[in-house]
Formats: structure tokens, sequence, C-alpha cells
């Protein structure tokens, strides 16, 4: 349970210094308020869940990889390398530092987004549900991708580019089951969706988990 | 505990430049050698294969019998360092770095510790205070308590003085100089006067150990010779 104090220490300094959160609370308040602005009522119900996830995306490029780069921009990754924290327990306690950071915003945001856009959900417990796996999907693609690209130079510019076509079938289905739930049909389609989005992220945890100690190497 | 550490012709490249070539050299435990070079010999490079923050390119490194860079949690918690870099978060208080790493670290009677080094360094008073408000030389003498939480087997000091004034220099040294009878101690310096609270002293030129011998008279001379300078 070593992740823990990676994950306490994170929070503590997140909470106190607030830096990640605010960029990510500004930028998906602008980005919503825009959308809603852009988008006619007539047409909210079959847009606003892409748009929701568009907006869950921008937000978690911009907040889930700061996880590593604040550690490398202060020269403190060095510090855990050499401790007892293997290169799994530093992984999973940012992937759960990410995932308050993600729950956070969704308490935020969720609410914020459905008044912009008038949304009538059908079935609520489904919708938060969709977006809730379909984000812990995010955190764990986006956290074990944000490693690999810690070397390099351009690194802010490089996660996006090799994110976008790993994290699609995630993308995808979380929009497909949301929709589904705004509408409250489909309840078997949003079970499979569920199910995609789970068995894919479980399947990159583990490739995430056995491929650390190489990912962090130099 | 198995053999100390041990370097069978470990090379260490970036791109095309040679951090480290070919170096072979055993330490017996409970020994203190000193790694003197001038800038850019490859000491930083050198301790950090045997911190296992880095992988050698080529040859193998191995640190009480394990290869430093594979993760193994015992070992780890053998390795205390201090660097160029402090390991410190900023927006933490001094107490909170140190609970941090002392609670990876399992250290027993931690806040007991904390309070002891903190002491120790000078530092009691700063407690509380963000490390973001601190001095280069309060954040060395931080650094230098973070890497004693464990009261380590093994101690890689990179340049540990850099940034301390005269006295913080002074009790440091002073400090080493108790410590290494009990415990392995890696020293990179400049200074020859740091020198001296080793047993034995190593002089790297290009990435090459081109002297290693028990600490004495000769090897200011032989170290000036080295640089191109005496």
């Amino acid at each position: 349970m070593k992740f823990l104090e990676v994950t306490n220490k994170d929070l503590k300094i997140e909470f106190r210094t607030k830096n990640t959160l605010n960029l990510m609370l500004l930028f998906a308040f602008i980005t919503s308020m825009m959308f809603s602005v852009a988008v006619p009522a007539s047409a909210a119900t079959d847009v606003a869940p892409a748009l929701l996830w568009l907006v869950f995306l921008f937000v978690g490029m911009i907040g889930y990889a700061r996880a590593f780069l604040r550690e490398v921009e202060l020269e403190t990754l060095d510090g855990l390398k050499i401790s007892p924290l293997s290169p799994a327990d530093i992984l999973v306690g940012k992937m759960l530092y990410n995932l308050v950071l993600m729950i956070l915003m969704e308490i935020i945001i969720l609410p914020v987004f459905i008044a912009l856009f008038d949304l009538r959900i059908a079935n609520p417990l489904l919708a938060i549900s969709a977006i809730t796996i379909g984000n812990t999907g995010f955190v764990i693609v986006a956290s074990s991708l944000s490693i690999l690209v810690l070397k390099s130079r351009a690194r802010e510019l490089l996660l996006p580019v090799i994110m976008f076509p790993i994290i699609f079938p995630i993308i995808s289905s979380t929009i497909y089951a949301l929709s589904y739930s705004i509408r409250g049909t489909n309840f078997e389609e949003i079970m499979y969706s569920f199910s995609l989005i789970g068995s894919f992220s479980i399947v990159m945890f583990i490739i995430s988990l056995l491929t650390s100690d190489y990912a962090f190497s130099e | 505990m198995k053999e100390g550490i041990v370097l069978e012709n470990v090379k260490k490249s970036f791109g095309t430049f040679k951090a480290i070539r070919d170096i072979s050299m055993r330490i017996e435990n409970n020994t203190a050698v000193a790694m003197l070079g001038p800038n850019g010999a490859g000491k930083t490079t050198l301790l950090r294969l045997i911190s296992g923050i880095m992988k050698p390119t080529s040859g193998k490194v191995t640190v009480f019998g394990f290869e430093p860079w594979k993760f193994n949690r015992q070992l780890k918690m053998m390795i205390g360092m201090v660097s160029h870099n402090p390991f410190l978060y900023n927006d933490l208080t001094a107490y909170e770095n140190l609970h941090f790493y002392g609670r990876i670290y399992d250290v027993e009677n931690l806040n007991n510790r904390i309070d002891e080094l903190l002491t120790k360094m000078g530092l009691e008073k700063r407690k509380n205070t963000p490390v973001k408000s601190f001095s280069r030389g309060m954040k060395q003498r931080l650094s230098i308590a973070r890497a004693l939480l464990n009261n380590p087997e093994l101690l890689i000091l990179d340049e540990p003085t850099s940034g301390l004034d005269i006295v913080g220099r002074r009790e440091l040294l002073e400090y080493l100089n108790e410590y290494r009878d009990k415990r392995t101690v890696l020293l990179a310096t400049h200074s020859l006067e740091e020198i001296e609270i080793c047993d034995k002293v190593a002089i790297i030129s290009s990435g090459q150990i081109v002297h290693f011998s028990d600490v004495d008279d000769e090897v200011e001379r032989i170290y000036m010779e080295i640089v191109g300078r005496g």
C-alpha cells in the first residue's frame, strides 16, 4: 500500500497550490460555456454526450500528465526511483491521484454542463456510471502513457498524439453509453459499452504495471 | 551482507557521448571512497549508476549483491543519496518532506527521527516552513537529513557541501567522519580537502578511473598531474 503515500503527497500539494485544479476547472468552464452557446437547443441531446467527453478529454490532457511532469520539473522523480517504492507503486499512486482529481471535476462540471445544455437525463445513475467508468479508463491510459513521454523534450505535445488512437475505444464506448443513458434506451448496449471499457482498462492497467520497470529506467 | 560494490566493465553512453568508458572497480563494505574529478569527468553518472537511477549501457554494477537498476526493495532500503537535486517538494514543509520519505522507508519512531535529524542539521526551527522559502544551503541540509532518514548502509553523496556555508560544511564533514566508520560512503567532490575523511580515493577523468588508492599525501600531486594543472 506504499502507493497511497504518493497519492497523499500529491493531493496535499495539489490542494495547497491548486495549480492543476484551477487550470482544469477554468478550461472546463470555458469550453462548456462555448459549446452551450454554439449548439442549438434542438440538437443538445444528440451532441451533448460527445461534447461533455470532449471537455473531460481536454481537461484530462492538461491535468493527468501533470502528476508526472511535476516530478520531472522539480527533479524529484529520481528521489522516488532510489526509494523503496517500486515503479508500479509510483504509477498506481499517480493513477489514484488523477482519479481523485477526475471525480472532483465530475462533481463540479457535470451539474454545470447539464444546466447549460438544459439536459433531461432519463437514467442519471447510468449516466454518472458511464462518465465515471469512462474517465477511470481515461485516467489509466493517460497515466500509463505519460510515463513514456517523460524523457521527451516535446512531451506535452507528444502525449495527445500517442494517446488519442489508443484511447479511442474508451471514448466511443463512453459516448454510446452516455447517449443511451440520457435517452433511457438500450440497457444492453450500455452494459456492453461498460464491459468494453472495463476490459480495455484492465488490459491497459496490466500492461502498464508489467512495463513500468522499463518505462522508468534511464 | 554480500560483498560491497562491484563494477565490471561498466559503460554508459548518452547518444554518441560516452560518459563512462569501461570502469571496473570493487569497493569493500564499510569503506569511504572519494570520487575526485573535474567537471564533466563522469562522477555524477557513476554515482547514478551505483544508486540505480540509471542502468549501464553495458557491463554490470552490483551493490551488496544486487543490480541496483533492477527494483529490489531490500536494496533500496539500504541506500541513501544526496544529489545535486535535493529531491524535495517545494510546497511541502521540511517536516512533511521528511515524513513522506520516512513513511516510504518504514522508518521506526518516525517523528523522533525527524526531530533528531532536523536538530542535527540546524533546521529544527524551520520544521513547519515550506521548503520553497529555504535557501540553497538549507535545502542541501534538509536533503542530507532526507538521505540519512533510513540510516542507510550505503550513503551516496554527490558534492554534498555545495551551497553550504563554512560552518555547515564543517559540521557535515564532522558528521560524515563519524558515519563512515559504520557504513559504506561514496563521496563525489572537487575538493581535495573533503577527501581526507575518506579511506580511499578514485580519480575520475573523461569517464575513466585513472587512479585508485588509499588517501595519502600523494593524492593532490597525482590529481594535479592528471587534470593537467600540476
